[in-house]
C-alpha cells in the first residue's frame, strides 16, 4: 500500500512540475447570435485542450491569449458550440447558432464525459432540477421511474431508515444485484447527499458504459455529479419547504364489539361450546355502549397514536466565479418527524463546498469538501416491534385507563404508547466526510493530452446510543382500582457503539482527445487503487459497550451505572478491504458519423482465492449516425437518428469475502462448565478454494431518434445479458448429513433480457403556454439457466427452479375452499390431517400420494420485484405558472399476504382488520379469507397460491403547482409551490398494504406528503 | 522535447511500480477468524472447539423455553394455542416437509456429529507430541460420548440413520451420500461409542464435575440406549457397572433442582447454568403473579396436567386419583408432588398460589387464577410448574424483558434414573426380584411412600412406569420417549389433557371439577407416528435415504 501511495504522490508532483512557457498572441473579438444579430454576453471561450478561458462581456467582446496554432472553443447555453482556429488572426467575429440541445448535450460517463452525439453506449440521465420539487428525505427515493432502466426499491418509510436499493434493468443475478453508485467519480453513498446539490444523475446500462467499472459494473452504475461553480456573478438561492406526512394506507381494524362477536364465531368454528361463548351478549352490548371504558373499551390504536408528521427543509446555495476562481457552496437541512410524534425524528445537515482554481494556463486544481450529519432518533423499541404491539392489542383492550395518558394500560406487559414515548431511545449520529483533491494538467508538448490525479478520503463515523428505561403501566384490579407495574426493563440500560469506516481512493487518469481532419480520437486510461471498505455503507470497525442495571436514570456511561462486572459487556469487529483496477476507453470516430469504441478494466479484489482475484473485463461498441449521411434528409420528420450497439464483459462482486479459506469463528459465552461460561470456536463453512468473479456478458442494441424538429426525442434499447460463474449456494446438492454449509460456487448461469424506452416531447402552444411530456419504460425478464438444484426438483417440471424467473414463488396450489364435510371426506389427504372443516383451503395433492407436502409445490407466483416499471411526467407552463405531475408504476410482480395481513386473530388474540370480514361462511363461499378460527396457525397459512396477490400499481408520485414572481426589487425571483407526493394510487390490492412497500403490518409505513415551499433567488 | 521525454519515462516507471505490486496489494487476511491448523494445534485449542460441540446440547430451549418439550407428553401443556406442542405435536398436524422434528433437526444433528468426527479424526491424526495420551483420551472420549448423544437423539426421532464416522469432504472418492443403517446397527454404533468413551474417560472430573462427560455419563447414556432398544440384559449389566461407581441418592428430592445443592452425589451428567450462562425458565415458566407482591412475574407457560397430578400417590397408600381425596386432593401426597407442581394453596416465594375461580368477581388482567377464556394468561389446568424454578429468584427479575436469570442445571442423567432403568430392565428380563424392589423402593422412600412388595411382573411394570413418570417429570423429554418406547401413545395421545377447575362456592367452600384443559383432542396415528418422517428435503439431496413407513 505504501508503495502505491508513494507512486500517487510522485505523480501528483509530476503534474505540477510540467509547467512550461509558450509563444502566445492576444486574440480579441466579438460574439454574435445568428438569429437576431445581437452580441452575446457570457459566452465561454476556451483555448481548446487547455483549462484557459474567458467569458464575453456585456457587449459580446472578449480577449484571450492563445498560441497562433491554437483553436478557440465558443460555447453558450442553448447555442451550438463553435470551434475557431486562431491561425495568426488577432481579431475574430464569431456567430453562434441557436441549437437543438440534442447535439450539444454532454453525457457524464465513467471517469469522464462524452458528447451525446458520439456516444456508443446506453445511458440515461436526468437533471438535478427535475428532482428538487419533491421534498423527500432521500434523493434515492425520488429517482424511481424517472430514468429508463433504473429501478429504485425503498425498504421503509421510516425517517432515517428509508434506504433505497437501485437496480439497473431488473435483476441479473441471484447474488448482490444492487447497482454501483458513484458520486463525483468515487464510490460513495447516496443517502447523505442533498438533492439541491445534484447537477445530473446518469445511469450506465450497457457493457460499453460500465466497462471502466470492471468488477462492479455488471449491475449497472448510477453516476451522480454534483454542482460546481460557474463563471459569473455570485448567485445566492434560498429554498425552504414545510410539509405534512401521513401513511399512504393505514390498516383499519374492526370495533371491539365486532371483534368480540367474531371471536365468538371463531370459538364455535373451533369446536367450542356455543353455550359458553367467550363473550356474552351483555359483554358485546357493553362494548357497543362504551360506558365502561376500563373494562369494555372500543379503542383504535391508530386513531389514538398516529398523527400527521411534519417535514421541513431549508437550503442555501452560493455559486459563482471570476477569473481563475470558481466556487460552489451549499448548506442543507432536512427535519422529519415520525407518525407517532417526535419520539421518532430525523435531521440531516449537509455542507458541501467545492473550489476550482486555475493554477496556471495548463494546470487546474480543485478541492471538494463535503460533510453530512444524519441524526436519527427513535424509541428504544424498533418500529417493527411497536407495530407488533399495535396489532397484538386488539380493540377490546384499553390503551389508557380512564382515557388518561397518565394511566396507560399494560397488554402483555407492554403498551404501544409507552413503547413509543417512555421506553427510552435509540440515537444515531452518522457523520460522513468526503475530501477530494483534483489536479488536472494539460501536457503542452502533446496537444490533447490531459493528465489528472485525484485523491479522495472518505470517512464515516457512526455513534449510536440505545437507552432503555423502565416504564410504568397499570392493571385494573378486581375492585376496579388500578395498580402500577414496571415494564420494558427493570432498570435502565445503556448501549453505546461506534462504527467507523474510511476509504482512500487514488485515481491517475490520462485523457487524450484530438482530431485529424475527419478522424477523431478520444482515449482514457485510469489507474485506481482503493483501500478501506469497498461498500461505503459497510463499517470496517465496530465497537460496542453495554452497561445494564443503572442506579440512576441518567443516560451517561461513566456516572450513573453500577460497577457490577456482570452488568458490563463490550465487543467489536474490524475488517479491511482492497481493490485495484486499470481502466481504459478509446473512441475513434470518422466524421462523427461512424464511431468505434473499446473499453474495459483489469480489476483485482481481495474477496477471492489467490490467483483468482484479477480479471479482465473488456467491451466493444459502435455507433452510426444515420442522419449525418448525405442520403438522409434532416428537414423531414426525422431530424436525428443514430444506431448503436455494444458487447462486453463485466463483473459483479457477490457473496462474502474469504470463502476460499477454512475459517473458524470465535463465539463468546457459548457454554458453561461447572462455573462461569466458556468461549468456543465454530467452523463457518467448507471452503471453495477456487472461488472467483461472477461474470456478465452484456449486449445492447439501441436506436435514438429525434422527430418534429427535435420536439419529440426517443431512445429505444434492447438488451440481453448472461451471467455466468454466478455465485450460488450449492448446499441444496450437498446431503444434509455433510454437516456444514459449503462456500458458494461459481456454477450459476442466468439470463436477463428486455428493453427500455424513453421519450420526451416538448410543445410550445404559444410564447406563454408550453407542454412538456416525458416517458420512460423498462421491461426486464430474467431466467435461471443453471443453478444448483438436486435431481429431485430438477427432474420435476413443477418444482424445478431452473428455467424459471429468479424470485418465482413456489408453494401449494389452492383449489379454493372445502365447501362442505362431504368434500373433505372425499379428499384423501384430509383424513391424515383430521382437523379440517368447511371453509379451510383445499390444496392440490399434485402427486396424489394422499399427503400435502413440498412435493406438491408448484410455481404459484411471480417475484415481488416487478418485470416492468414505468414513469411519466407531464408538465404545463403558462406564463409564470407551472403544473407538473410525475407518475410511476410497475407491472408483473406478486405480493404475498402473510402474518397479520392474512390472519384474523393472529397470535391468538390479535386484531381483526376490516378486510378480514370477508371470511368464509356457507353463504359466502368465495370469500377472500378462510373460515374464522381463534387460533390461526398451520394448515390454512401454508405457502399457497391462495395468498398471492397481483402487485401492479400506478401511482401519482408527485404533483407540483408553482408560481414564479419575476423582477422583484432586490431579488431576481421568488417561486412558491405546493406539492404532493404519493397522493393517488391505483392498485388491485384490496388489503391495507402499500403496493410499493407491502410490509404495512410489520414495517413503518410508506408516506404521502403535502408540502408548501419557496425558492428565492437573490 | 527533453522535458517530454523525462516526463513520459517517469510515468512509465510509476506504471511499472504500480503493476508490479498489484497482487500483493489485494492480499488481505480476515481479521475475525482463525484457521483449522490453529484449532487443532494443542490440547487447549482443541478443547475450545470441543466447547462448541458441548454447546450444541439443546437443553436450554428444550427444557426451559416457552414451549418446553415436557409439553409434548401428557404431563403438561402450554398456555398458547400456537405452540408446537399444542399444534403439530398434539394434533400430528405435519407432513414430511414441515414436521417439528424435520430438516432443521436433521441438519443440526449431523452438524454436531461432524464436529465430533473432526475432534476424533484430527486428534488421531495429530503429529506426535501434540497431545499426551491422557489428553487424547479425554478429547476423543468426550467427542465419542457427544457423537453418541446426537445419534441417540436421531435414532429416537427417526429410527436407523446414516452412520457418518468421518469428516465428509466434497472430493472424497467414496462419495458423500450414505444410506440409512438399521435401528439395531445405529444402536450398536451408539453403544460402541459409549463403551469406548467409558473406557477412557475419568470417573470424576475435578473442577468441572458432572458438567463434563465422565465414565458414568457414558455408561448412563449407554444404558439409556439399551433401554430404548429393549436390550434388557445388556442394560442390566451397564447399570450394575454404574452401581460400582461412586453415585448415590441424595436425601432431599427437591434439593436436586436447586442451584445451591445441584452439585451432588446423585448427578451423573448435567448441563450447567449460572449467572453468566443462564436460561429463561424463570421468565417463561414461573407462575404469572408473585403471590406476595402481586407483581407480574413469569408467563406460566408450562402447565402440569391433571393426569400428571393423578399419578402422584398419597402417602396413605391410595392412588393419586382416589375418590376419597376428591375434595382435598393436595394433602399428604408423594413429596415429589410438592417439589414439582404448584397447586391452589401452594406456598410459593413467601406467599401462596391461588388458582381457584371466583364466578362473582371478574378476573383482572393479572392473576394466577383459572383462566376460562384465556383472557389473562392465568393457568388453564389449575396448576403451575415448580420443579426447576428457584424459589429464591426475585419475582421482579422474571419478567420477559429482564435478562435471563435461570441458573438451575438441567440434569440429563442422575442416579435416581439409573435405579429406574435397572428396575425396568431387570423386571422385563426376569421379573421382580429383590434388586428390582430395592431400586424402586429407594425412590419411593424418598417420596415418603410405602414400599412395594409382592407384585407380579406386569403389575411391577405398571408401578415402575408410574414411578418413572413422577420421579422424572419435566426432566426434559423423558416422559415423551417413555410413551413412545412403551408403545402406549395410541392410548395416551388420542385424547385431551385435563385440568382442575376449582370454583369458589357462595359459602366459600371449594368445588373441584375435572375439566378438559386442552379443548381439542390430541391425535396419534399408530404405528406411523412412533417415528418422525425422514425430512423430505434430506431425501431430495440424498435419494439413498428411505422414508419411514406410513409416510
Amino acid at each position: 500500500m505504501r508503495k502505491i501511495i508513494n507512486s500517487i504522490i510522485v505523480a501528483l508532483f509530476l503534474l505540477f512540475w510540467n509547467l512550461g512557457a509558450s509563444q502566445e498572441i492576444a486574440v480579441s473579438g466579438t460574439v454574435f447570435s445568428v438569429e437576431d444579430k445581437m452580441p452575446l454576453p457570457g459566452v465561454s471561450i476556451v483555448v481548446k485542450g487547455t483549462q484557459k478561458g474567458v467569458v464575453s462581456d456585456f457587449d459580446g467582446n472578449f480577449s484571450i491569449d492563445a498560441n497562433h496554432d491554437a483553436t478557440l472553443v465558443f460555447s453558450y447555453l442553448g447555442y451550438s458550440t463553435v470551434e475557431v482556429a486562431v491561425n495568426y488572426q488577432k481579431t475574430l467575429v464569431v456567430n453562434l447558432n441557436e441549437s437543438s440541445e440534442a447535439l450539444d448535450e454532454v453525457v457524464v460517463l465513467g471517469y469522464g464525459a462524452q458528447k451525446k452525439t458520439t456516444l456508443t453506449a446506453s445511458v440515461s440521465s436526468v437533471k438535478g432540477e427535475e428532482l428538487v420539487d419533491a421534498p423527500v428525505a432521500s434523493v434515492a427515493n425520488n429517482l424511481g421511474g424517472r430514468l429508463s432502466g433504473l429501478l429504485a426499491t425503498q425498504s421503509s418509510g421510516e425517517p432515517g431508515f428509508d434506504e433505497t436499493t437501485f437496480r439497473v434493468r431488473g435483476i441479473g443475478t441471484m447474488g448482490n444485484s444492487a447497482a454501483l453508485v458513484i458520486i463525483d467519480g468515487f464510490e460513495r453513498d447516496i443517502t447523505s447527499i442533498n438533492s439541491r446539490d445534484i447537477e445530473t444523475v446518469t445511469v450506465l446500462k450497457d457493457a460499453a458504459s460500465v466497462a471502466p467499472y470492471g468488477l462492479k459494473g455488471a449491475n449497472g452504475v448510477v453516476l451522480i455529479t454534483t454542482k460546481r461553480g460557474q463563471e459569473g456573478k455570485a448567485s445566492i438561492v434560498y429554498n425552504g419547504s414545510y410539509g405534512l406526512q401521513s401513511p399512504t394506507n393505514l390498516p383499519k381494524q374492526v370495533s371491539s364489539s365486532e371483534w368480540a362477536s367474531l371471536k365468538n364465531i371463531a370459538y364455535v368454528n373451533d369446536g367450542g361450546d356455543p353455550n359458553s361463548l367467550p363473550f356474552s351478549d351483555q359483554d358485546i352490548a357493553k362494548f357497543q355502549s362504551g360506558t365502561d371504558h376500563n373494562r369494555y373499551p372500543n379503542e383504535d390504536v391508530i386513531d389514538l397514536l398516529i398523527k400527521p408528521a411534519p417535514i421541513t427543509s431549508h437550503g442555501v446555495t452560493v455559486t459563482g466565479g471570476e477569473g481563475k476562481f470558481k466556487y460552489f457552496a451549499s448548506l442543507g437541512y432536512l427535519g422529519q418527524e415520525g407518525v407517532w410524534g417526535d419520539a421518532t425524528n430525523f435531521n440531516r445537515y449537509n455542507l458541501t463546498s467545492n473550489i476550482d482554481y486555475q493554477l496556471s494556463e495548463n494546470t487546474k486544481f480543485g478541492i471538494d469538501v463535503s460533510a453530512s450529519l444524519r441524526d436519527v432518533k427513535t424509541p428504544s423499541i424498533g418500529a417493527g416491534q411497536i407495530l407488533f404491539g399495535f396489532w397484538r392489542l386488539n380493540s377490546t383492550n384499553p390503551i389508557f385507563f380512564n382515557n388518561d395518558q397518565n394511566t396507560p394500560a399494560g397488554y402483555f406487559e407492554r403498551n404501544p404508547y409507552l413503547d413509543i414515548n417512555k421506553s427510552g431511545y435509540f440515537k444515531s449520529d452518522d457523520y460522513r466526510y468526503a475530501f477530494t483533491i483534483r489536479l488536472e494538467q494539460q501536457i503542452k508538448s502533446i496537444p490533447g493530452l490531459i493528465l489528472k490525479a485525484n485523491l479522495a478520503i472518505d470517512k464515516r463515523d457512526v455513534l449510536s446510543k440505545t437507552w432503555q428505561t423502565p416504564y410504568t403501566f397499570y392493571q385494573i384490579n378486581n375492585d376496579d382500582s388500578l395498580s402500577a407495574y414496571t415494564g420494558n426493563v427493570q432498570a435502565p440500560a445503556l448501549t453505546e457503539s461506534y462504527g467507523g469506516s474510511r476509504q482512500i481512493t487514488g485515481q491517475l487518469i490520462a485523457a487524450y482527445n484530438n482530431s485529424w481532419g475527419k478522424h477523431g480520437l478520444d482515449a482514457l486510461a485510469v489507474f485506481e487503487p482503493r483501500d478501506g471498505t469497498n461498500d461505503p455503507n459497510q463499517l470496517n470497525k465496530f465497537l460496542t459497550v453495554t452497561r445494564t442495571n443503572f442506579n440512576l436514570n441518567l443516560d451517561e456511561l461513566s456516572t450513573s451505572g453500577n460497577s457490577n462486572p456482570s452488568d458490563l459487556s463490550a465487543g467489536g469487529i474490524s475488517r479491511n478491504q482492497r481493490q485495484l483496477g486499470y481502466a481504459y476507453r478509446v473512441t475513434y470516430d470518422y466524421s462523427k458519423k461512424y464511431i468505434l469504441e473499446v473499453g474495459g478494466r483489469y480489476d483485482g479484489h481481495y474477496y477471492f482465492a489467490p490467483g483468482k482475484r484479477f480479471s479482465f473485463f473488456p467491451s466493444f461498441s459502435a455507433a452510426w449516425r444515420i442522419s449525418d449521411e448525405d442520403f438522409f434528409n434532416t428537414d423531414g420528420l426525422i431530424n436525428n437518428m443514430k444506431m448503436r450497439g455494444s458487447w462486453g464483459k463485466s463483473g459483479n462482486l457477490a457473496g462474502n469475502p474469504f470463502q476460499y479459506l477454512s475459517q473458524f469463528v470465535v463465539r463468546n459465552n457459548s457454554y458453561a462448565f461447572n462455573s462461569g461460561s466458556v468461549s468456543s470456536v465454530a467452523e463457518s463453512l467448507d471452503p471453495n478454494r477456487s472461488i472467483t468473479w461472477e461474470k456478465a456478458i452484456k449486449s445492447n442494441l439501441g436506436l435514438e431518434v429525434d422527430l418534429f424538429n427535435s420536439g419529440l426525442r426517443m431512445e429505444l434499447d434492447y438488451f440481453y445479458e448472461k451471467r455466468s460463474d454466478m455465485l450460488i449456494d450449492a448446499n441444496v446438492v450437498i446431503p444434509n448429513e455433510f454437516g456444514i454449509g459449503i462456500g458458494q460456487e461459481n456454477n450459476g448461469v442466468m439470463e436477463n433480457k428486455g428493453f427500455d424506452l424513453s421519450a420526451s416531447y416538448k410543445h410550445y402552444f404559444s410564447d406563454e403556454l408550453s407542454l412538456d411530456v416525458g416517458l420512460n419504460f423498462t421491461h426486464a425478464k430474467n431466467k435461471l439457466l443453471e443453478i444448483a438444484e438436486n435431481d429431485a426438483t430438477l427432474d420435476d417440471p413443477y418444482r424445478s427452479r431452473t428455467g424459471k424467473a429468479y424470485g418465482t414463488r413456489f408453494g401449494l396450489k389452492s383449489l379454493g375452499y372445502f365447501q362442505d364435510e362431504d368434500e373433505i371426506a372425499a379428499t384423501p389427504y384430509a383424513a391424515n390431517l383430521g382437523n379440517l372443516k368447511p371453509g379451510d383451503i383445499k390444496y392440490w395433492d399434485r402427486n396424489e400420494d394422499g399427503e400435502i407436502n413440498n412435493l406438491d409445490n408448484i410455481a404459484i407466483g411471480k417475484s415481488a420485484f416487478p418485470e416492468t416499471t414505468f414513469g411519466f411526467n407531464v408538465g404545463l407552463k403558462y406564463k409564470d405558472l407551472s403544473l407538473t405531475t410525475f407518475w410511476q408504476g410497475s407491472l408483473g410482480s406478486d405480493t404475498y399476504l402473510g402474518g397479520w395481513g392474512a390472519q384474523a386473530f393472529e397470535q391468538s388474540n390479535g386484531v381483526v382488520f376490516e378486510n378480514h370480514l370477508d371470511y368464509w361462511t356457507p353463504s359466502n363461499p368465495n370469500s377472500e379469507y378462510p373460515r374464522l378460527t381463534s387460533n390461526p396457525v398451520g394448515y390454512n397459512y401454508r405457502g399457497s397460491s391462495h395468498w398471492i396477490r397481483n402487485g401492479d400499481y400506478l401511482r401519482m408520485k408527485t404533483v407540483t403547482l408553482g408560481y414564479t414572481f419575476q423582477d422583484i426589487p432586490q431579488l431576481s425571483s421568488i417561486r412558491f409551490y405546493l406539492s404532493g407526493q404519493n397522493l393517488l394510487t391505483f392498485t388491485k390490492l384490496k388489503t391495507d398494504v402499500d403496493p410499493e412497500n407491502p410490509n404495512n403490518y410489520t414495517g413503518y409505513w410508506q408516506q404521502k406528503t403535502v408540502t408548501f415551499g419557496v425558492d428565492i433567488n437573490f | 522535447m527533453k522535458d517530454t521525454f523525462i516526463y513520459m519515462s517517469t510515468w512509465v516507471m510509476v506504471a511499472i511500480m504500480l503493476v508490479s505490486c498489484s497482487e500483493d496489494f489485494v492480499e488481505v487476511q480476515p481479521k475475525s477468524s482463525i484457521t483449522s491448523d490453529a484449532v487443532f494445534s494443542s490440547y487447549t485449542n482443541t478443547n475450545i472447539f470441543l466447547n462448541e460441540l458441548y454447546s450444541d446440547i439443546p437443553v436450554g430451549t428444550e427444557w426451559f423455553s416457552e414451549d418446553a418439550r415436557a409439553n409434548w407428553s401428557d404431563d403438561s401443556m402450554a398456555t398458547f394455542g400456537w405452540t408446537t406442542s399444542q399444534n403439530e405435536i398434539a394434533r400430528r398436524d405435519y407432513s414430511t416437509s414441515n414436521a417439528p422434528i424435520g430438516n432443521g433437526t436433521w441438519r443440526s444433528h449431523y452438524a454436531s456429529i461432524r464436529k465430533a468426527n473432526m475432534i476424533i479424526n484430527n486428534v488421531e491424526a495429530a503429529p506426535e507430541g501434540t497431545y499426551s495420551i491422557d489428553e487424547k483420551n479425554q478429547l476423543q472420549g468426550q467427542a465419542k460420548f457427544l457423537r453418541a448423544f446426537f445419534y441417540l437423539r436421531l435414532v429416537k426421532y427417526f429410527g436407523g440413520v446414516p452412520l457418518i464416522d468421518k469428516v465428509l469432504s466434497r472430493d472424497s472418492e467414496e462419495g458423500i451420500t450414505f444410506p440409512r443403517s438399521s435401528f439395531e446397527e445405529t444402536i450398536d454404533f451408539i453403544v460402541q461409542d459409549c463403551r469406548e468413551a467409558a473406557d477412557v474417560l475419568p470417573e470424576v472430573w475435578t473442577g468441572d464435575r458432572s458438567t463434563r462427560a465422565s465414565k458414568g455419563a457414558a455408561l448412563a447414556q449407554m444404558a439409556d440406549a439399551q433401554l430404548f432398544s429393549e436390550r434388557w440384559s445388556d442394560c442390566v449389566i451397564t447399570c450394575e457397572e454404574i452401581f460400582a461407581l461412586d453415585y448415590s441418592l441424595v436425601d432431599d428430592y427437591s434439593s436436586l433442582f436447586r442451584p445451591e445443592t445441584e452439585d451432588n452425589s446423585e448427578v451423573i451428567f448435567d448441563v450447567e447454568f449460572n449467572e453468566s450462562y443462564a436460561h429463561d425458565n424463570e421468565v417463561f415458566n414461573s407462575p404469572r403473579v408473585d403471590p406476595v407482591t402481586g407483581v407480574a412475574a413469569g408467563w406460566g407457560h408450562l402447565l402440569p396436567t391433571q393426569e400428571l397430578v393423578d399419578s402422584y400417590e398419597f402417602k396413605d397408600g391410595s392412588l393419586g386419583n382416589d375418590e376419597d381425596h376428591a375434595n382435598d386432593p393436595y394433602t399428604n401426597r408423594d413429596n415429589r408432588f410438592y417439589a414439582t407442581i404448584l397447586y391452589n394453596g401452594s406456598d410459593w416465594r413467601g406467599g401462596k398460589i391461588w388458582t381457584f375461580f371466583d364466578p362473582t368477581v371478574q378476573q383482572g388482567s393479572f392473576s394466577n387464577s383459572f383462566d376460562d377464556n384465556h383472557t389473562h394468561q392465568g393457568t388453564l389446568t389449575g396448576y403451575y410448574f415448580a420443579k426447576h424454578l428457584n424459589p429464591k429468584v426475585a419475582p421482579s427479575e422474571t419478567t420477559y424483558y429482564g435478562k435471563s436469570v435461570g441458573t438451575t442445571n438441567a440434569i440429563v442423567y442422575r442416579f435416581g434414573e439409573i435405579l429406574l432403568i435397572y428396575a425396568e430392565a431387570k423386571n422385563e428380563l426376569s421379573g421382580p426380584d429383590g434388586t428390582v424392589y430395592d431400586a424402586v423402593n429407594q425412590l419411593r422412600a424418598r417420596g415418603g411412600l410405602q414400599p412395594l412388595s409382592g407384585l407380579d411382573q406386569s403389575t411391577m411394570r405398571e408401578k415402575i412406569r408410574n414411578e418413572r413418570r413422577v420421579e422424572l417429570a419435566f426432566e426434559g423429554d423423558k416422559r415423551y420417549w417413555d410413551i413412545i418406547r412403551w408403545r402406549i401413545a395410541g392410548t395416551v395421545f388420542n385424547k385431551s389433557k385435563g385440568g382442575m377447575r376449582i370454583v369458589v362456592q357462595p359459602d366459600s367452600s371449594l368445588e373441584y371439577n375435572r375439566v378438559d384443559a386442552l379443548r381439542g383432542e390430541m391425535r396419534f396415528n399408530e404405528p406411523r407416528d412412533y417415528l418422525f418422517p425422514i425430512p423430505q428435503e434430506a431425501i431430495e439431496v440424498n435419494p439413498k435415504l428411505e422414508q419411514n413407513s406410513g409416510w
